[in-house]
């Protein structure tokens, strides 16, 4: 059984408005699918509806064989966990409190932890290597820090999917690797992740599937090979002055970008200054 | 977490009786703290008694239900609104109430609770239908419907007060916050009201809790967004409607206490809960033993009280990096 499934899903801000049209995806157990595409092309829309987080969408979408429309709130917190693009707070929680709440799906509303819960939330604040921060408030913390703390929060939710809404956002070269290990061993024991990503290498890299997504739609879905091609390259981004080459040491398709990609874009003239 | 929050209760609880005590002894006819022990417990001097139970106990319980209520809704508002400087009149709620109390009190009418919570009730309908958009409660739309509401109830009590001037005393006063008119008799009815709002808001705080840190995050961890966001708006409007039905709009308990109370405890609402309440009931029970007895034989409304005290309290907090 796949864990995760979207039959013909699709979406419209109003009459006329963009639109999201005909996705259509199975996540395996333990693989990485990785959304990659220009602005504006729909990726965390897609998300927050694949996450249930906007209604009103068309078509079926199905968690660990159920349909997400008719599940409760905490049967849907336990198989899908949804880590934001940036999460600003207005109170001075600690990293463990937030932690923490990732287990709402099994305290109930009161969330109080058992011992259960306890373990769950130091395995995952030791497993993203943010034990010393543990005190810390989240407000504090550096972006890439605090990044970190969602991820523990999500891993704390025990969920056999994860949603990542641009994980690399704020992190350093440190902080990147530390994720994607994270990510290799989430997929090693089993569960999924979707995430989008802005670095098409990155994507490339530690990926299992490449989901391509232009104006609403996936203009291509397939392995790194199949997906970062120069065809696909140059018409979902507009490149013209690139090259794609594979890593030595992975194998994995490579972009590597030139210089006057966007020429409208480029120096502005003086008389426009 | 079980043990913070009993040991800061336990700690409030335990202060709010020392203050209760002391509170009782002063005024025009000073008790010493034996004598209104005695008094609390059915003995000594009938007299005595009769200040303590009939006219000092039952003011001192109204400040500090009014104060407890007045307290927890800014603390709730402020967490559903995610920002920390709400206070409970923020809603519009307490310029309907205002505003029913001002008709009240224009039309000769003597008992103001009654129309004061149908003013609340019917700003509290209005915020929240305007509030809500595409089937789900806009927190950005509630803070903005508030202030404008606010603003319009204000408009209408000014319109009043100019074109029927002669109250206008009474209604100032009245705006200002008073505790010396007040009905034993609704007592229980505050104290019921207080127990449920307490209940309900202690049982789904982690889910506030959560909240504060986003509806989406909220919702992917199985928390019913819609539901606490409507359930704590109704808590806050009812306490504040309460509150200011039983004793006119005092200031500033709303907004500072909850800011001091969060400073010493931490934001989660779990403990905020009952520690602002009971913060809350300490703070408006010092400030109207301070309005009734500093300058006697007359007294002052206590919201300027609250004010006096309250703001440096919030400026020394603010200074030191805590609010």
């Amino acid at each position: 059984m796949n864990y995760f499934e979207a039959k013909n899903v699709g979406f419209s801000y109003g009459r006329g408005g963009f639109s999201i049209k005909n996705i259509n995806f199975a996540m395996e157990p333990g693989e990485t699918i990785a959304v990659i595409g220009p602005n504006g092309a729909g990726k965390s829309t897609l998300m927050k509806i694949l996450a249930r987080l906007t209604p009103g969408y068309s078509g079926e979408i199905f968690a660990e064989g159920k349909n997400i429309k008719a599940m409760d709130s905490a049967a849907l917190a336990r198989v899908i966990s949804y880590i934001p693009q940036s999460s600003e707070h207005g109170f001075d929680f600690t990293v463990e409190e937030i932690v923490s709440m990732g287990r709402r799906p099994y305290t109930g509303p009161d969330g109080k932890l058992k011992p259960v819960d306890i373990a769950a939330v130091k395995g995952a604040i030791e497993e993203i290597g943010i034990y010393e921060k543990r005190k810390a408030k989240y407000n504090e913390l550096s972006g890439g820090e605090k990044r970190m703390v969602l991820i523990a929060r999500a891993m704390a939710q025990a969920t056999p999917v994860i949603f990542m809404d641009e994980p690399m956002t704020y992190l350093d070269i440190h902080h990147q690797s530390m994720l994607m290990e994270a990510i290799v061993k989430m997929n090693n024991s089993g569960k999924s992740v979707l995430l989008i990503s802005h670095g098409i290498n990155l994507a490339s890299e530690y990926s299992s599937r490449v989901a391509v997504m232009k104006g609403g739609e996936f203009a291509a879905f397939g392995t790194a090979k199949e997906c970062v091609t120069e065809n696909i390259i140059r018409d979902v981004y507009g490149f013209e002055n690139f090259d794609i080459a594979d890593n030595p040491r992975t194998g994995k398709p490579n972009v590597f970008i030139g210089p006057g990609n966007n020429p409208e874009s480029a120096a502005p003239k003086i008389a426009e200054l | 977490m079980t043990r913070r929050i009993i040991f800061y209760s336990a700690s409030l609880l335990l202060i709010l009786a020392v203050c209760l005590v002391f509170s009782l002894c002063i005024g025009s006819v000073p008790i010493p703290p034996g004598d209104v022990i005695k008094a609390l417990t059915g003995g000594g001097n009938a007299r005595m008694a009769g200040i303590i139970n009939e006219i000092r106990l039952p003011r001192a319980l109204f400040a500090i239900l009014v104060g407890g209520m007045l307290s927890l809704s800014g603390a709730i508002l402020q967490a559903l609104l995610k920002n920390p400087l709400v206070d409970p009149f923020i809603t519009g709620i307490s310029s309907g109430a205002a505003f029913g109390a001002t008709c009240a009190i224009m039309a000769g009418a003597s008992g103001l609770v009654a129309p004061s919570m149908a003013g609340a009730a019917l700003a509290m309908f209005i915020v929240y239908r305007i509030s809500i958009s595409s089937k789900t409660l806009n927190v950005t739309r509630l803070l903005l419907g508030g202030v404008m509401m606010g603003s319009f109830f204000s408009s209408l009590i000014m319109l009043l007060n100019a074109l029927f001037s002669k109250d206008l005393v009474k209604v100032v006063f009245w705006l200002m916050g008073d505790l010396s008119n007040i009905d034993a008799g609704l007592l229980p009815y505050g104290v019921a009201a207080s127990l449920a709002a307490i209940i309900a808001a202690v049982y789904f705080a982690n889910d506030l809790n959560i909240m504060t840190t986003g509806e989406d995050e909220a919702k992917s961890m199985g928390v019913k967004v819609e539901f606490i966001k409507a359930l704590y708006f109704i808590i806050a409007g009812v306490l504040t409607a309460i509150s200011v039905a039983l004793s006119g709009v005092i200031g500033f308990v709303g907004l500072i206490v909850p800011h001091v109370v969060r400073a010493v405890t931490g934001p989660d609402m779990r403990i905020m809960v009952p520690c602002s309440f009971l913060a809350g009931a300490l703070f408006l029970l010092a400030s109207d033993t301070i309005a009734r007895t500093v300058f006697l034989p007359s007294e002052i409304p206590v919201g300027v009280i609250t004010g006096l005290i309250g703001v440096p309290v919030f400026i020394y907090f603010m200074m030191k990096g805590r609010a």
